[in-house]
């Protein structure tokens, strides 16, 4: 076996030296302990004394390297000893194996003998307390409880909560916002004016041919055109010709005003309740403008976003919930308003037209409820029979459009 | 039984031992006739003669070199440093030598000797004869380091101190030598070293402590008993080895603990209670470990009563602690 | 021939050719034929042991070592000087000389690479070494806390009335510690039975004696103390033994302290770790090797025909094999088990280093 000889560690915290003279040169026999090599190190210059005796069969790093400690430095055999081309330079390091005999020592962690504490750690027991939770009082698998053991309990607890309020029969809301303002003004418009309820049925078919073809060029302006803007235009033209509908009650001074301008209201239902933005000059404004006011007011409802302007000044409500469905409904004035105008869900259903024949039309509902006070019945019947003649025939709306 | 203070017991243990055991051998300076600046070996040299109790040179490091070689050639040498602020000069003994003996001469030799020093504060003694070095001492392997805290326990450790095969820094608490007599028995008795002493039991905070701070840990729960606040005393006595079990369990039974010590608070023996109760029983307790320590300043001379924690102090930090 | 204390020159009685320079009684001294050539002996074999611990460190089976190379004459003379119940507090340099008081050459060994069959248990660097019921304390690093110690059990001695001398060893350097003062004030003052040994060799590391001291002779600092000093020329074998045996004899019967100052050379580095080459001239080294102790004796022994080439010859191939047999032996032996770092810190060991071994043993364990 080849001995490989290595560089080794010197002096204290020496980690590499060079290697400054070859003391014997290759194919030269080396007596053990007998000087072999000349190595230069950070704290000392020293000959290393071969710990083999043979042949100095290679040199494996030349004078003037510099070699780490533990690396080969050059190989060396037995006299007459053949070499295989290839040598295992880095041999894994011989370690001594050491058995442990049978100790005497058998040492135990201190043993605390305290048993009724809840073990848990410091941060465990910051959130219980900030809790309010008393550690004692549940049982855990863990020998040790920790943070999220504690937000467990602490969610465990909520959820319970949560359930016991379920199970209650009522459940008491108080009023408040928008709808302790609703409740006012309903118990208001209830209590003065004379609900009086109108309802009748129109034919929708032509309009709904009409929408159909105008509202891909709505789209076009980026504006979503329904119903309600062809109602609101319907509804103005017919104002024009009821003053008393377009009209507020002033129930101090027990006038009736009747308005030359055309604000119609209308309701938008939102999360807190419903609300009544109001669509200003209605009579100066385009199907595609009310379009997008609708819109633009429909949005800043459900965004809580109305002022006070966007609210007030109205001088009829029309209030749409077809798309919930039923046939019609009794709407609450929007007190001092007069009158209000419920439109309805749009259903195919068989009617008997002109002809006598049953035919399939778009039917509509419409109620119109309105005070007594200042409207009579038949003022109501013919304001009704005018705006239906609208909806039926749309092309109307363009003949008297300004 | 006799009626003896701190000073007087601790004359009683060397008379004792040096009366049954002529290898005890008593010396420092001004140990001899003069019986020592705090009169602890007053009458010893009379009574056992100048080869056992004598005075040296004023030269700590002679004094420390002589310990060791006396413990090494088989004597029981009790040597007295005059104030345990006058060490240093012989620290390289007590480093190099004394505390390695056993374990760098693979157990062939060891070094049962007792090095007897008055230590702490409240005697108004300025920097250099007030100060509590144990933590320092406590750093080095292979020694003992022993703090009485009444006379019953200073005769009782100072013979086991004497008689142990290790050598013992046995620090003496200079304020209470003289402070109160008590009833202790008049023959040779031993109290363990390694063995902390429950002084009072109590549910709500342990307060852990050593040497005179006893005496104002003891004035802090009187004081706070009478706010319904109840507190375990744990009497250390032996600084090293200490002993882990019984501070464990007073902590995991109270959940609160306070370590009481008059040395400066940065890296004192507090520090290393405070760490070890961390790592042995966090999970029992429910409160930060709190330190009630001297300042981290040089020893003051005149403002000592402002340096050294009081019970008032130690109050503050209960309180502190019974908020959480 | 009378031995006087405070020479101004070393005392010396062979010259550097092995002549005598005095018609010399060596039996009023109690040494024959017998006892020179066992000395001569014992100084060839502490030299080759040093060899060996250089070598040792050389080819990395040893971590350090440290030399006595120069200084083995003052060390064996000096020890030749004492009886069996007397106390040796060796300093590292001492080491390989020991086994002059019985210490093992496989113990030396086994010390300097750290194995289990070294008395000391592999806890300390090579060159510290003692030996309990040979009456030689272990000594540590620090530079002359050895004289401080060794004071004290003087001090032990004297109280038990024994007559017995403790003899401390120590570097030119230790003199410059308090330790030295401390031992030197105590043991006057008490009229302790301790031989403070200066080995005289030039250098602390790298310092040189003339910036150690500004004393014309270490030796005289002991009038200080009112004690005798005396300066031998310690590669001097025979006034080395001569001198410390009418002062151990002093010693013993008067108990009272003296101090040796044995004039001498390091021809090595201060360690393995050390590169003299920094601090000392080739030539200076050359020059005292011409007055070396071993070759001084050698040459005396031949003037008095009781040794010759050839036998010195044979001498130095009979401890080479006998050395090498027995360094093989010790390669092959184990280190310490881990728990050898456990215990013996107290005479029991307590519970938190118990815990810190089992702690070692699970990672041991993996």
């Amino acid at each position: 076996m080849p001995f490989i000889l290595k560089l080794p560690e010197i002096a204290e915290s020496v980690v590499e030296g060079e290697i400054l003279k070859w003391l014997k040169k290759e194919g030269e026999y080396v007596k053990k302990n007998e000087p072999i090599v000349e190595i230069e190190t950070q704290k000392v210059t020293v000959e290393i004394p071969s710990p083999y005796e043979g042949i100095l069969y290679k040199i494996l790093e030349k004078e003037g390297n510099i070699v780490e400690v533990g690396k080969p430095i050059a190989i060396l055999t037995e006299e007459g000893e053949k070499v295989e081309e290839k040598i295992e330079l880095t041999s894994p390091p011989k370690l001594v194996e050491i058995k442990e005999k049978e100790e005497k020592i058998e040492a135990q962690e201190i043993e605390i003998k305290v048993k009724d504490k809840v073990l848990a750690s410091p941060s465990a027991r910051k959130l219980a307390r900030d809790y309010g939770i008393d550690l004692s009082k549940f049982s855990f698998e863990k020998k040790v409880i920790r943070k999220k053991d504690v937000l467990t309990i602490i969610e465990k607890i909520e959820k319970e909560k949560r359930t016991k309020e379920e199970k209650k029969e009522v459940e008491v809301i108080p009023l408040k916002g928008i709808r302790r303002e609703i409740a006012f003004r309903l118990r208001e418009s209830k209590a003065k004016a004379v609900h009086t309820l109108h309802v009748d049925e129109a034919d929708l078919t032509e309009l709904v041919k009409l929408r159909e073809k105008m509202k891909s060029l709505a789209q076009d302006q980026g504006v979503k055109l329904t119903f309600l803007p062809f109602v609101i235009k319907a509804s103005v033209y017919t104002l024009k010709r009821y003053p008393y509908v377009n009209a507020t009650f002033d129930d101090e001074k027990n006038e009736i005003i009747l308005h030359r301008s055309y604000n119609i209201g209308i309701a938008v239902a939102t999360d807190e309740g419903l609300v009544v933005p109001v669509i200003k000059k209605a009579d100066q404004k385009s199907l595609i403008e009310i379009a997008k006011e609708i819109s633009m007011l429909s949005d800043k409802a459900k965004k809580r976003e109305l002022t006070l302007e966007n609210v007030q000044g109205g001088t009829f409500s029309i209030t749409n919930i077809g798309s919930i469905g039923g046939l019609f409904s009794f709407p609450v004035i929007n007190y001092p308003q007069v009158a209000i105008l419920g439109f309805h869900s749009i259903k195919k259903r068989p009617v008997i037209n002109e002809r006598g024949e049953i035919a399939v039309r778009d039917m509509v509902y419409l109620s119109l409820s309105f005070d007594h006070r200042v409207l009579d019945g038949a003022i109501a019947a013919l304001f009704m029979k005018d705006l239906i003649n609208y909806l039926e025939k749309p092309e109307l709306l363009f003949l008297e459009s300004i | 039984m006799v009626k003896k203070n701190i000073a007087e017991a601790i004359r009683n243990a060397l008379d004792i031992m040096l009366s049954e055991d002529e290898r005890v051998l008593v010396f420092g300076e001004d140990v001899g006739k003069k019986g020592g600046v705090f009169t602890v070996t007053e009458g010893l040299q009379e009574k056992y003669g100048e080869q056992r109790v004598f005075d040296t040179p004023l030269d700590e490091n002679g004094i420390l070199g002589m310990a060791k070689g006396l413990a090494l050639y088989g004597l029981r040498p009790v040597a007295e440093i005059q104030f345990v602020d006058f060490i240093w000069p012989g620290f390289d003994v007590i480093m190099s030598d004394i505390s390695k003996e056993r374990f760098r001469s693979g157990g062939q030799f060891s070094c049962p000797l007792v090095i007897r020093a008055p230590y702490g504060g409240g005697v108004r003694g300025g920097l250099y004869h007030s100060q509590s070095p144990e933590a320092i001492f406590a750093h080095i392997p292979g020694l003992k380091i022993v703090i009485p805290s009444n006379p019953y326990d200073a005769k009782g450790l100072l013979i086991s101190a004497i008689e142990d095969e290790d050598p013992i820094i046995f620090l003496e608490p200079k304020k209470i030598y003289f402070a109160f007599r008590e009833e202790i028995p008049e023959e040779k008795y031993f109290v363990p070293i390694g063995k902390a002493k429950i002084l009072k039991e109590g549910k709500d905070i342990t307060l852990i402590s050593y040497g005179y701070m006893i005496h104002e840990c003891k004035k802090a729960i009187e004081e706070l008993e009478k706010e319904g606040i109840s507190c375990e005393l744990v009497d250390l006595r032996t600084i090293t080895p200490f002993d882990g079990e019984t501070i464990l369990n007073s902590v995991a039974k109270t959940g609160k603990v306070i370590i009481v010590v008059e040395a400066p608070k940065i890296n004192s023996f507090a520090s290393e209670l405070s760490a070890f109760i961390s790592e042995r029983a966090i999970y029992y307790i429910d409160a930060p470990i709190l330190r009630v320590t001297g300042w981290d300043t040089p020893f003051p001379y005149i403002l000592e009563h402002l340096y050294l924690p009081s019970y008032k102090r130690i109050i503050l930090k209960a309180k502190k602690i019974l908020e959480v | 021939m009378e031995i006087k204390p405070f020479g101004s020159e070393p005392f010396r009685v062979i010259d550097e050719e092995g002549k005598p320079l005095f018609d010399l009684n060596l039996k009023e001294y109690g040494i024959n034929t017998e006892i020179l050539l066992k000395m001569y002996k014992d100084i060839v074999l502490t030299r080759e042991i040093d060899k060996l611990g250089w070598i040792l460190v050389r080819q990395g089976k040893a971590y350090f070592y440290i030399s006595i190379g120069g200084h083995e004459t003052a060390h064996v003379a000096s020890l030749y000087a004492l009886e069996k119940e007397d106390y040796v507090m060796p300093y590292y340099r001492t080491v390989p000389s020991l086994h002059v008081r019985g210490v093992k050459v496989e113990e030396i060994f086994s010390q300097i690479l750290g194995k289990y069959t070294d008395p000391l248990k592999g806890r300390q660097m090579p060159g510290h070494f003692g030996k309990k019921e040979l009456n030689i304390f272990v000594p540590g690093s620090p530079v002359g806390l050895g004289h401080n110690v060794a004071m004290g059990v003087a001090m032990g001695i004297k109280y038990k009335n024994h007559k017995r001398v403790i003899i401390s060893y120590g570097g030119e350097g230790s003199t410059s510690q308090p330790h030295f003062h401390s031992a030197m004030n105590f043991a006057s003052v008490f009229k302790l039975p301790l031989i403070i040994f200066i080995i005289d060799n030039h250098y602390a590391i790298s310092v040189p004696r003339t910036k150690q001291t500004a004393s014309e002779t270490i030796a005289i600092k002991a009038k200080a103390y009112c004690m005798e000093g005396y300066l031998v020329d310690g590669n001097d074998a025979i006034a080395t033994y001569i001198v410390t045996k009418k002062c151990v004899n002093e010693v013993r019967e008067n108990s009272k302290p003296i101090l040796i100052e044995a004039y001498t050379y390091r021809y090595d580095p201060h360690s393995s770790a050390d590169d003299d080459r920094k601090y000392r001239k080739k030539e200076e080294i050359q020059e005292w090797k011409k007055k070396d102790g071993l070759l001084r004796l050698k040459k005396y022994l031949e003037y008095l025909s009781l040794w010759d080439e050839e036998k010195d010859l044979m001498l130095k191939k009979e401890i080479e094999e006998k050395l090498n047999n027995i360094l093989e032996e010790v390669e092959k032996k184990h280190l310490p088990i881990y728990k050898d770092m456990f215990y013996e810190v107290y005479v029991n060991t307590p519970w938190y280093l118990e815990e810190e071994y089992m702690e070692l043993k699970r990672e041991m364990e993996g």
